[in-house]
């Protein structure tokens, strides 16, 4: 079985190749200010490592993702379980979510400065818009398509209603919410760097613009292999967890 | 015809034998018709009289479509009848309720608990936790033979395992009647024998009503007081069969087979009606 996987990891380094090779081309191409080469990216990475304070700013960043995150889950979650239980709060506020839905949390950049200023609040706000809706939208469908047999169960030993959501929507609902988790985690990562441009003073997305006004090309681009691996590694530790619990569950061969 | 209250009606059947005792189940007159959207209503089961008495264990027996799964969910609450009446001690069905288990075909339990943990479930349902609720699990689940099991998850069982455990946790409440459909249909013979002695053995301890829909002709024979076959389109009971065997009993006593001779007789699947009959008519 190791073989596969050895061979998708040589693949995966000769893709890695390929964008280096195409990278050193541009490079070569271009002045530094447009484009700086590997190295000097690297170069500019260890500075700012080194002096830029950029695991502080990691670490905002990460501040800031998590508690919006959470922040989503806490609202979607709860929101999602009684959507799909009720069909008609589902009828009342569907209409409400599909309009909401399709704009961009970017496009809720004026109001977001408007009603909380700059700083962390609006940027928190932001990327708990974008993980708002695949949260909740994955949870109302998770719980709506139940396999009837587990709620005919629960009815039949009169389980209470909040033990009900608890010990059988929750969970039963879980494999479809998890998937919602995941597309959340992404979406938000991605709207983090936008919403930390909302006049913060700290994270990678202020790192970014920062860079932009010393026009160091070199630490926009380290800025953003920064988020690009910090976004892989949050989604790789996302679907352990995912794997793990459907192994537990037993239905790891669905996944 | 002038419509008689139906409660005039089943007053008036009890007043006939006072001295007879109540039965547990009572159906009478029971029918159940589907609305359907863009097609003529559809009668699933029709005048279904069906007395099940205190202890007994009787089977639904019948071909699918036969209405045999429709009638124990309307004993057992998850359906209510068109028309006619069921109650169970007397008192009308309303809906499911944890003093009459169903235990379904396809073991109805929870991928993310444990055995243990399904068996708590339905003590959990009730308010009991605990170390107590614990040792009460155990000993369901010692009684179905599945001690070592305790804490495995369902998807490392077999399908045996499986149904145990569903048993295990139907009994565990102390149920007043037990509901089965098709619970073995999914299962080998041989697991399924073991099984069906399995559940005799634990009726006999514990007297529990039990009501088991089945299609499996020497099932229903082997484990049943009282075999009540249905007919389709629509559903009606076409005959009963007493059972009067005495227990325990053995699968090859000549008794059973001359009864599955009539009932093969009777569902036209012997001899010259098996031949007449296509299978299916489209």
């Amino acid at each position: 079985m190791s073989r596969p996987r050895t061979t998708g990891f040589a693949l995966g380094l000769v893709g890695l190749a390929v964008l280096l090779g195409f990278w050193v081309l541009l490079a070569g191409h271009y002045t530094v200010e447009q484009m700086p080469g590997p190295l000097q990216v690297a170069t500019a990475w260890l500075e700012l490592l080194r002096e830029g304070g950029l695991l502080t700013h990691i670490r905002i960043s990460l501040l800031r993702f998590g508690s919006a995150y959470a922040l989503a889950l806490l609202a979607g979650l709860p929101l999602g379980l009684l959507l799909g239980w009720s069909t008609r709060g589902l009828k009342a506020l569907n209409p409400v979510i599909q309009v909401l839905r399709p704009i961009s949390p970017i496009a809720w950049f004026p109001l977001a400065v408007l009603w909380f200023g700059v700083g962390n609040a609006p940027a928190v706000f932001i990327i708990f818009l974008s993980a708002l809706f695949p949260i909740l939208l994955a949870t109302v469908s998770g719980v709506r398509d139940i396999p009837p047999g587990y709620l005919r169960v629960a009815a039949n030993f009169g389980t209470p209603r909040l033990q009900l959501f608890r010990t059988v929507i929750l969970p039963a609902a879980f494999p479809t919410i998890v998937v919602g988790l995941r597309i959340a985690v992404g979406t938000a990562w991605i709207h983090l760097v936008a919403g930390e441009m909302l006049g913060a003073q700290t994270g990678l997305g202020f790192l970014i613009v920062d860079a932009r006004n010393f026009l160091r090309t070199d630490q926009i681009l380290a800025g953003m292999i920064t988020i690009g691996l910090l976004g892989l590694a949050i989604d790789r530790l996302m679907s352990l967890g995912e794997l793990q619990l459907r192994r537990i569950w037993g239905t790891e061969a669905t996944a | 015809m002038t419509p008689i209250p139906q409660s005039i009606l089943t007053a008036a059947a009890v007043s006939i034998d006072p001295l007879a005792p109540p039965p547990r189940i009572d159906v009478r007159g029971a029918g159940v018709t589907f609305a359907l959207a863009n097609a003529p209503a559809r009668t699933v089961l029709s005048s279904i009289d069906l007395q099940v008495r205190n202890g007994e264990f009787v089977s639904l027996l019948g071909p699918s479509g036969c209405g045999k799964t429709t009638l124990m969910n309307l004993m057992a609450g998850f359906l209510r009848p068109t028309v006619g009446t069921v109650a169970i001690d007397g008192s009308p069905v309303t809906g499911p309720d944890p003093r009459r288990v169903v235990i379904f075909q396809d073991y109805g339990l929870f991928p993310w608990r444990t055995v243990l943990g399904n068996v708590l479930f339905a003590l959990e349902s009730r308010g009991e936790r605990g170390p107590a609720a614990r040792d009460r699990a155990r000993h369901y689940l010692q009684l179905v033979g599945l001690t070592d099991a305790a804490d495995q998850h369902p998807h490392q069982l077999s399908g045996g395992m499986k149904q145990r455990v569903a048993i295990a946790r139907a009994l565990s409440v102390a149920p007043e009647v037990l509901f089965m459909d098709e619970p073995f249909g999914a299962l080998d013979t041989f697991t399924r024998f073991h099984l069906q002695d399995l559940l005799l053995e634990l009726w006999e301890r514990s007297r529990i009503t039990t009501v088991l829909v089945t299609h499996d002709v020497d099932e229903a024979l082997y484990l049943s007081d009282r075999v009540v076959v249905l007919g389709e389109r629509p559903g009606r009971i076409v005959e009963t069969i007493d059972v009067a065997l005495e227990r325990p009993r053995d699968r090859r006593a000549p008794e059973l087979h001359r009864l599955r001779d009539r009932l093969l007789e009777e569902l036209r699947l012997a001899g010259r009606w098996a031949r007449q009959k296509p299978e299916y008519d489209i």
